[in-house]
């Protein structure tokens, strides 16, 4: 699959048309993608009628726009337009279709892109590992017989097995960060609510964001311009780094610092007080949000929900209101502490995942030396950073041939152009780039 | 108790002198920090708060991951869980 920069520039160009690169995207889907149980829905006829569209208005001398005839797959909870939303839940199998597409959707629509799939994920958001009850574990496209992580695994899956070019997920507590980390890809955790989230099926609102993959630094920039509205003015400064360490040093495959260490070898080395605090935090604001959010499904059918996500929901429904506005006031004082802390550095560099992709087999990772389920806890270090709010940039080791592992860079606030900026430069000196799948999916 | 750090304790004692006064001068005790449900009582009474039957098949996932939640209302308030 050609990259968004390629397949927009030959469509606009009249190089190629919009109908030829869907069809071509269709095919290889239906060849290739059932292995990865990743995709929930594919949307031909949509798919066909924007191409269409596409093609019409390059035929009447019209730019579709910079993401001219790019297919792309959405996350199972963004809304589309005559489909029931179902955040990956059985639950919502019938509810009725969505009035209008996502505003995300909307925008890489009116941009030229094409939707081609609703793409599979953790039941509700909650989980860092796409095992789920209706539609099946994803399968990492680097060794099927692991985990793609979640829970926008089939987001992952799908562009890091070369199948589209883009695809968009939403990231609660990690769950762009860790698919990007384990499929070897980039993924972007935008600053706190500053892409669109209006059409997007909620999980913790105190933290849900919206975000897309790409296979490049190149090609994240462009989309995020189309989905911010804005553009990535890029300085001409050189950017100001520090090392995170501390906690996310302690829990860290030796690959991820050695190339943090030879990214940034001068750069200081920078402790976020409180981390495991703020984690904490974190998980009872997540608990709490999400436990209220389904309160009623929960009185109703429990037992409707999938058996990974409904305990965890009950638990989470049954906290006092007073702990979870305990937990808010610090996390309040919390954010402004960090913001403060780390107002002198551009980049923050930082693992993404504390390991590689679990076995599906047996899901659980090594924390602190100890065994512990891989669906709570594969985002150790990407769940503080969604704390303080800040922008984070998931990006691949280049390591072909072996499984892929990401790096975290962490902006200020509406720092992303300098994220794009260091990434692009990692990804010139050869430490970062999305090498394609060693297995045949 | 585990001891609640600086800034926690400082928002707890603020919280508490904008409280209205003369509770504890009358004798009223001042209330106690909020506490994940954790007995199998706890967790009834908050379920029947909540408007939820636990189904059985749950109540023990229930449980462990209250007791979960737990550990984290307590690191947060800087203990060592």
């Amino acid at each position: 699959m050609k990259s968004v920069a390629e397949i927009a520039r030959a469509v606009r160009s009249g190089e190629c048309s919009a109908m030829q690169v869907l069809e071509e995207c269709l095919a290889g889907i239906k060849a290739q993608a059932a292995p990865l149980i990743a995709v929930t829905r594919l949307l031909e006829d949509r798919a066909r009628e924007e191409a269409g569209r596409i093609d019409a208005m390059i035929g009447n001398g019209v730019d579709p726009g910079p993401l001219a005839g790019v297919p792309y797959g959405v996350k199972d909870l963004f809304d589309v337009a005559g489909l029931p939303t179902t955040a990956g839940s059985v639950i919502y199998a019938e509810a009725p279709p969505a009035a209008a597409d996502a505003e995300a959707v909307a925008r890489l629509r009116d941009a030229g892109a094409v939707l081609v799939a609703t793409l599979n994920m953790d039941e509700f958001a909650y989980g860092f590992a796409t095992i789920n009850a209706a539609h099946g574990t994803t399968r990492n496209p680097h060794d099927p017989s692991r985990l793609a992580g979640g829970s926008s695994g089939g987001s992952a899956a799908l562009v890091a097995a070369g199948l589209l070019p883009l695809s968009l997920g939403s990231d609660t507590n990690g769950s762009i960060r860790v698919p990007a980390s384990l499929t070897g890809i980039y993924g972007l955790k935008p600053t706190h609510a500053d892409l669109p989230l209006a059409g997007v099926f909620p999980f913790a609102e105190s933290f849900d964001d919206a975000g897309p993959f790409t296979a490049s630094v190149a090609d994240m920039r462009l989309v995020w311009e189309v989905l911010s509205g804005r553009s990535a003015v890029l300085s001409g400064a050189a950017p100001r780094v520090a090392r995170l360490g501390g906690r996310f040093r302690e829990n860290a495959d030796p690959d991820q610092l050695a190339a943090i260490d030879a990214t940034a070898p001068d750069a200081p080395l920078i402790e976020l007080p409180d981390i495991a605090r703020a984690r904490s935090a974190a998980f009872l604001i997540t608990a709490f949000e999400g436990g209220n959010l389904h309160r009623e499904a929960l009185a109703r059918e429990a037992m409707a929900f999938d058996p990974a996500t409904r305990d965890r929901l009950i638990a989470g429904a049954l906290l006092p209101r007073a702990l979870y506005e305990e937990a808010q006031a610090f996390r309040a004082e919390y954010r402004a502490r960090i913001e403060a802390l780390v107002a002198d550095f551009d980049v923050l560099l930082a693992p993404a995942t504390p390991c590689v992709a679990p076995l599906v087999e047996d899901p659980r990772i090594t924390i602190d030396g100890k065994l512990v389920p891989a669906r709570a806890d594969l985002g150790i270090h990407t769940q503080p950073i969604s704390f303080t709010g800040l922008p984070s940039l998931a990006v691949p080791l280049y390591r072909p041939g072996v499984l892929p592992l990401g790096l975290q860079l962490i902006g200020r606030p509406h720092g992303e152009a300098d994220l794009f900026r260091f990434a692009a430069q990692l990804e010139e000196q050869g430490i970062i780039g999305s090498g394609p799948p060693p297995v045949a999916v | 108790m585990p001891r609640a750090p600086f800034f926690h304790q400082l928002r707890l004692a603020v919280s508490r002198w904008l409280a209205p006064r003369g509770g504890e001068a009358a004798g009223i005790a001042v209330p106690e920090l909020a506490q994940v449900p954790q007995t199998p009582e706890e967790i009834d009474a908050a379920a029947a708060a909540a408007g939820i039957v636990i189904p059985e098949a749950c109540a023990p996932g229930v449980a462990a991951n209250l007791a979960l939640l737990a550990s984290h209302a307590e690191r947060m308030r800087g203990g060592g869980a």
